[in-house]
């Protein structure tokens, strides 16, 4: 007999359910998965350069030659471009999480990845959570981009209070993730990579223009303004402008932000609930559309 | 005891059917090779087996328990081309596939070094060969601690060489009492099987041992000259096989070997033992 076969010990006892066993497997599984993909997403230079360099590129040129800072009083302009990074910067975690996201999925399903996967001992919610950390960490990596290059430029952030930091946090976070479960549906529904790109720069361009820029320009938005507040994208872009773009008064707009957004406790438990709701619709098609074929 | 069984797996995709009816049982401890052309059906019915793809119709065990109850954790499955994910180096493949299976072993050490990869393991797999693909595929399945293995077509793009050596892994693992149905269309696998069985058009034809198989295969006849081949056709069964400037067939039943010597002049036809080649080109596409 094989010295190789003979001699490795090896676990040869699956994990019963609940036991810690099981519970080491899931977070060996999530972890494995979410370094692929970050290693993925990463490498990916069609990747970086629309999540990344993209919103960048659009925030230099929109405060160099959309924006007629002239026509505006010197005070206000650094907050002015700090609103333009936020919703850039947004746009960025747009892109990352919905576009490269389903793209990087829809492209496992043309691969027949899933084949493979379904022959395995794999938990779905482990398969889950390990592509929306890595989502996620492009996700946040495109929008502090943004950020980090509009500060040189002149734009001024500063925190509201000492809830700012887990509210901006917050915002990002499930805002993204409500993004990549949207992805999760899109990319299972047509299971092509170049398609699924259409259809979701498609989504996120219609979301961001048609929405006033993620709801930071209310003027731009065609609909009531109070469904900003109540469109989880909107509601946490504007959460993140307003608690980072924080204006003196200069005597000119006011002081604070020019955006109304609802109490802290409402918009950061809106942002929860869609959230929550968002995962177990995510969970629910890895469970009955991707993993589905034998699984009880 | 059975290890995994097919029981009127039919697949359908659409109007297609793929797969139509087919019945396979794999015993414990044995190593079976599925054989057939490309396209009828092999990929489908292992991913059945494997509990990758839901059947038509039909049921599908593993150890007498439906393959969905089993979950992966009695069988491990190597699908060609799906397994390893080009953007990654080799060594991150590992890596990944070490954590997603918890009877997954160190077993890929010496697999790799054994079948020449370990030096090419940092290199990205999208820029290996077919070959070196196989490899990797190969040592991340039989690297896993289970009790049976679905190998569909490991050989594709292997040279002769390095077939040995996947084949010598193959055997260790079922001389180890482990269960081995592999796929393919290379004839040169049949070395390793207990048991061959056919797939010539999306059934499961015939299933037996390779000797039995091979007694059973008319006398085999190698044609050589457009002329003869010509005239040998009227006497095979079925068709001539061509093999470079020769082409070899099987005498009809009714058909002496001295018959057709008569009709074809000269040297250019001899009696032959038959090959693999032959046991292929004989089940699955002149007894089917």
């Amino acid at each position: 007999m094989d010295s190789t076969l003979q001699h490795m010990a090896t676990d040869t006892q699956p994990p019963s359910r609940a036991s810690p066993g099981r519970r080491q497997v899931w977070v060996g599984q999530a972890r494995a998965f979410a370094e692929r993909y970050a290693r993925e997403l990463f490498r990916n230079k069609v990747v970086l350069f629309w999540s990344v360099a993209f919103p960048v590129a659009f925030y230099l040129l929109t405060i160099t030659v959309f924006i007629d800072t002239s026509t505006v009083p010197d005070t206000v302009v650094p907050y002015q471009k700090a609103g333009v990074a936020v919703s850039y910067g947004m746009f960025g975690a747009i892109v990352a999480s919905l576009n490269s996201f389903g793209q990087q999925l829809a492209a496992d399903f043309e691969a027949d990845r899933y084949m493979q996967y379904r022959s395995l001992p794999l938990a779905p919610s482990a398969d889950l959570a390990g592509r929306a950390l890595a989502g996620l960490a492009l996700s946040v990596v495109a929008f502090v981009a943004v950020l980090a290059v509009a500060v040189p430029t002149g734009a001024a952030f500063s925190l509201r209070s000492a809830a700012t930091v887990p509210v901006v946090v917050l915002a990002v976070v499930t805002f993204a993730v409500v993004w990549m479960m949207l992805a999760v549906v899109v990319a299972t529904l047509v299971r092509d990579a170049r398609y699924a790109s259409v259809v979701t720069i498609s989504i996120a361009l219609g979301a961001y223009f048609l929405t006033g820029y993620n709801g930071t320009d209310p003027g731009a938005f065609a609909g009531p303004d109070w469904l900003l507040n109540w469109l989880p994208f909107t509601l946490a872009t504007r959460l993140v402008s307003q608690n980072i773009v924080v204006f003196p008064d200069t005597g000119v707009l006011g002081s604070g932000s020019l955006l109304s957004v609802p109490s802290l406790s409402f918009g950061v438990g809106l942002l929860v609930a869609t959230t929550v709701a968002a995962v177990a619709v995510g969970l629910l098609v890895m469970r009955h559309a991707v993993y589905a074929e034998v699984r009880p | 005891m059975t290890a995994i069984e097919s029981r009127g797996v039919t697949k359908e995709f659409g109007a297609d059917d793929v797969v139509r009816g087919a019945d396979l049982a794999v015993e414990e401890g044995e190593a079976l090779l599925l054989m057939g052309p490309n396209g009828v059906g092999k990929t489908v019915l292992l991913s059945c087996l494997a509990g990758s793809r839901e059947p038509t119709e039909g049921a599908v065990e593993v150890f007498g328990r439906p393959v969905g109850e089993d979950g992966g954790d009695s069988l491990t499955f190597l699908l060609q081309d799906s397994m390893a994910v080009e953007t990654l180096t080799g060594r991150e493949n590992v890596d990944f596939y070490s954590r997603l299976h918890h009877r997954f072993t160190d077993r890929w050490r010496e697999y790799v070094d054994r079948l020449g990869l370990a030096e090419d393991l940092d290199k990205r797999v999208g820029n290996y060969s077919e070959g070196m693909k196989r490899k990797l595929e190969l040592a991340l399945t039989m690297s896993v601690d289970v009790p049976v293995y679905l190998l569909d077509e490991p050989t594709a793009g292997v040279d002769l060489t390095n077939i040995q050596r996947f084949h010598d892994i193959i055997l260790e693992a079922r001389d180890a009492g482990k269960t081995v149905l592999v796929s393919s269309h290379r004839p040169i696998d049949a070395n390793i099987a207990d048991r061959v069985a056919f797939m010539p058009d999306g059934t499961v034809s015939t299933v037996s041992e390779p000797d039995g198989l091979m007694e059973q295969v008319p006398p085999v006849v190698r044609v050589t000259g457009s002329e003869a081949m010509r005239t040998a056709e009227e006497y095979v069964d079925g068709q001539l096989f061509p093999v470079g400037g020769e082409a070899r067939g099987f005498l009809a039943e009714d058909v002496a070997f001295e018959e057709l010597a008569g009709a074809v002049e000269g040297e250019s036809l001899e009696r032959i033992d038959p090959t693999y080649t032959d046991l292929f080109n004989y089940y699955v596409h002149v007894q089917s």
